[in-house]
C-alpha cells in the first residue's frame, strides 16, 4: 500500500498521484484539507503499528510499504485558522501533523522524503558543507551582522547576490551601490552574501538513481520570479555530463533523499556550482515545460519500493 | 572571563542556563542569547572557521578563541526577538537559528551536543524514535502509543518515567541497575551525542526505556559537576562535523 499525505491539489502531489493511478498502484490519499476529521493510533516498539483515519478512508499502518508525504503546516489550513490558535481544532491539527510525521521518520516503509532529511534545507551554509564534500563548487560565501566585513566582500568580490539563510523562500538579489548605504541595517540579523557565479543555469531533479535535468535561461536574477522582475524564462530538458550526474545522484543519497531537486550553474570556465538541495521540490513547473517524467519517475521508485 | 569561554547557548528566560553560567563563573563561562545575534561583528564563511568571529561577553572571538560550547536553545523562537520588528520576527528567528545550524557545526571546539537540521542541541527525536532506535540496539522498550482521537482535544499524556539515567561523556549518572547504565550509554553512541538523559519505567535491571531527551537535570550537582568536567576537558578531540545519527 502506498500512502500520499498532502493536499491532493497540490501541484507535485496531484501529479504523484495520477501517476499511481496510471500504474492501478494500491494508493491511500490523506487528505490534510480533512486534518479535522483524521484519527490517528500509532505503536512503536520493535514494530510499527496503528490505524489512520481520515474521512470515510481507514489504512492499516503496518501495511503502508511506501508513501510519499508533502504536507503543508496544518494550522495554517482555513478551517484550523479560522478555529484559532490555541483552541480545539488547532490542538488537534497539530497534534495530527506530528503523529504523522513521526510515523513518516519511524516507519520501515520506503518514504519520499523523511522529515529529518529534509531539514539540512533549513540553512543553506550548513548543507553547502556537504554540496562542498561531494565534489561541487560553492560560490564563495559570507554570512554576517557586520557592515564593513559585507562593505569588504562586495569590494572583492564586485558581484554579489544576497540571500534567505534559512529555507524561507527569498529572491535572490543582487547587491547593487544603491544598497550600500543599508547595509548596517545587516547588524539586526545574520544576513548571506554570495559571490555571484556567472554562467549557465541548470536544474536538475534525482528520482532515486535517474536524474533529469534541464538548463534554464533567463536574465532575471532568480528566474523564479522572472515575470515579477519583468524578464523572460526559458526551459530546456537536456542531459548532465556523466560525472555531473553522478554527482547529483551521490549528493541525493548522502543527505537521505530519494527526491532531490538541485540547483545548478555551470561557470563559464566550465565548473559546475550547487546552490542548493531542494528536498520537497515543486518539479511540476519543470516538467511542464520540458516533458520529462519526473512524477512517473517518482510512482515507479514508490512502486518498486512498495 | 578566562580566555578562552565556556559558552552556553541558551533562551534569554533560562533560569538553569543562568543558574549554570553563576556556577561556572570561575571556569569562564559566559551566556549567549538570540539577541546577541543582533550585534555587529558576526562573521562566518562556510568551511573557512578561521575566518569565523563571534560576539560573545562584549568581546569579539575567534572560532580559536572558544573553550567549548553547551546549547540549551533548540532553536530561536520569535519570541527572544523583542528588539525586532514584530511583523519581521518570525523570518529573524529563522535566519538565527539557520546561522547558528552552520555556525556550531563548524565551531572546532567541543560543542555539545553537536546540532541536527531539526534541532541545534542535537537529535531532539519524539519518543516513538528513540524507542526505534533503542530496539534497533536490543534495548528493552515500553511501546509507545500514540493516539489523535475527535474527541479528545489534547493526546493522553505519555507513560511516566521512574527512573532517569543521565549520559554525559562517558559517565552514567543515576541510582539505576549496571544495564540501565549500559543501555543508557549504547544509546547515546547510537544518537551521537555526549550529553543524554535516558528515561526508563524502572530502576532494577527489568526497567524498560521509555523515551529519551536533550535536556539533562542540571540542577543536580552530580550533572552541573560532570557537564563542567567534560566541556573543560581540553585533551578530549571536539566531535567531528558528521552526517550521521541524527543529522541529515
Amino acid at each position: 500500500m502506498i500512502l500520499v499525505w498532502g493536499i491532493p491539489d497540490d501541484g507535485p502531489t496531484a501529479a504523484v498521484i495520477d501517476a499511481l493511478a496510471a500504474r492501478a498502484a494500491p494508493l491511500v490519499v490523506a487528505d490534510q484539507r480533512n486534518v479535522l476529521d483524521t484519527e490517528v493510533e500509532l505503536a512503536v516498539d520493535g514494530t510499527v503499528e496503528g490505524t489512520l483515519r481520515c474521512g470515510d478512508t481507514t489504512v492499516d499502518l503496518a501495511a503502508v510499504t511506501a508513501a510519499y508525504v508533502r504536507p503543508y503546516d496544518a494550522r495554517r489550513l482555513p478551517t484550523v485558522e479560522r478555529a484559532g490558535a490555541q483552541s480545539a481544532a488547532w490542538f488537534h491539527a497539530v497534534s495530527v501533523d506530528d503523529v504523522l510525521i513521526s510515523f513518516s521518520e519511524v516507519t520501515p516503509a520506503f518514504v519520499v522524503n523523511r522529515p529529518s532529511a529534509m531539514a539540512s534545507n533549513g540553512s543553506k551554509p550548513f548543507q553547502s558543507l556537504w554540496i562542498g564534500d561531494l565534489g561541487f563548487e560553492v560560490p564563495e560565501t559570507l554570512v554576517t551582522t557586520d557592515p564593513a566585513a559585507a562593505r569588504d566582500f562586495w569590494e572583492r568580490h564586485r558581484d554579489v547576490v544576497y540571500k534567505s539563510v534559512s529555507g524561507a523562500r527569498s529572491i535572490v538579489s543582487r547587491l547593487r551601490p544603491e544598497h550600500l548605504a543599508r547595509l548596517e541595517h545587516v547588524t539586526w540579523c545574520p544576513t548571506q552574501f554570495q559571490e555571484y557565479v556567472r554562467g549557465r543555469e541548470y536544474r536538475v531533479h534525482v528520482v532515486g538513481r535517474e536524474v533529469f535535468a534541464c538548463e534554464i535561461e533567463s536574465d532575471a536574477d532568480d528566474y523564479r520570479y522572472a515575470q515579477q522582475q519583468g524578464a523572460e524564462v526559458a526551459i530546456r530538458a537536456t542531459e548532465l555530463p556523466s560525472e555531473c550526474a553522478d554527482r547529483c545522484r551521490k549528493l541525493a543519497e548522502t543527505l537521505g533523499l530519494a527526491l532531490a531537486g538541485l540547483d545548478l550553474r555551470q561557470s563559464d570556465d566550465g565548473r559546475w556550482y550547487c546552490f542548493e538541495v531542494n528536498p520537497s521540490p515543486g518539479f511540476t513547473y519543470y516538467e511542464t515545460a520540458t516533458g520529462q517524467p519526473i512524477a512517473a519517475a517518482i510512482a515507479g521508485l514508490l512502486t518498486e519500493e512498495a | 572571563m578566562a580566555n578562552r569561554p565556556l559558552v552556553i547557548l541558551a533562551g534569554t528566560w533560562d533560569e538553569r542556563a543562568r543558574a549554570l553560567a553563576e556556577r561556572w563563573s570561575g571556569a569562564g563561562a559566559v551566556l549567549l542569547s538570540p539577541p546577541d545575534l543582533s550585534l555587529q561583528g558576526w562573521r562566518l564563511q562556510p568551511r573557512n572557521p578561521g575566518a569565523f568571529r563571534a560576539v560573545i561577553g562584549a568581546r569579539w572571538l575567534r572560532a580559536s578563541e572558544i573553550g567549548s560550547v553547551l546549547v540549551r536553545l533548540p532553536y530561536v523562537s520569535a519570541d527572544e526577538l523583542p528588539h525586532i520588528a514584530p511583523s519581521d520576527r518570525a523570518y529573524v528567528a529563522e535566519e538565527m537559528t539557520a546561522f547558528l545550524l552552520a555556525w556550531l557545526t563548524e565551531l572546532p571546539c567541543l560543542v555539545v551536543n553537536r546540532p541536527t537540521p531539526s534541532c541545534l542541541a542535537g537529535p531532539a527525536l519524539r519518543d516513538e524514535q528513540w524507542v526505534r532506535l533503542a530496539s534497533s540496539r536490543g534495548i528493552p522498550c515500553r511501546p509507545v502509543l500514540r493516539r489523535v482521537r475527535l474527541d479528545e482535544s489534547r493526546e493522553a499524556p505519555r507513560t511516566s518515567v521512574r527512573t532517569t539515567v543521565t549520559v554525559v561523556g562517558k559517565r552514567q549518572l543515576g541510582e539505576a541497575h549496571p544495564s540501565l547504565t549500559k543501555h543508557a550509554a549504547c544509546l547515546a553512541t547510537a544518537a551521537g551525542v555526549d550529553v543524554l538523559a535516558v528515561h526508563f519505567d524502572g530502576a532494577d535491571g527489568d526497567g524498560r526505556l521509555v523515551g529519551a531527551d536533550l535536556w539533562p537535570d542540571v540542577d543536580h550537582n552530580d550533572v552541573a559537576d560532570n557537564l563542567l568536567e567534560l566541556l573543560s576537558d581540553d585533551s578530549r578531540p571536539a566531535s567531528a562535523r558528521d552526517l550521521r545519527a541524527g543529522q541529515a
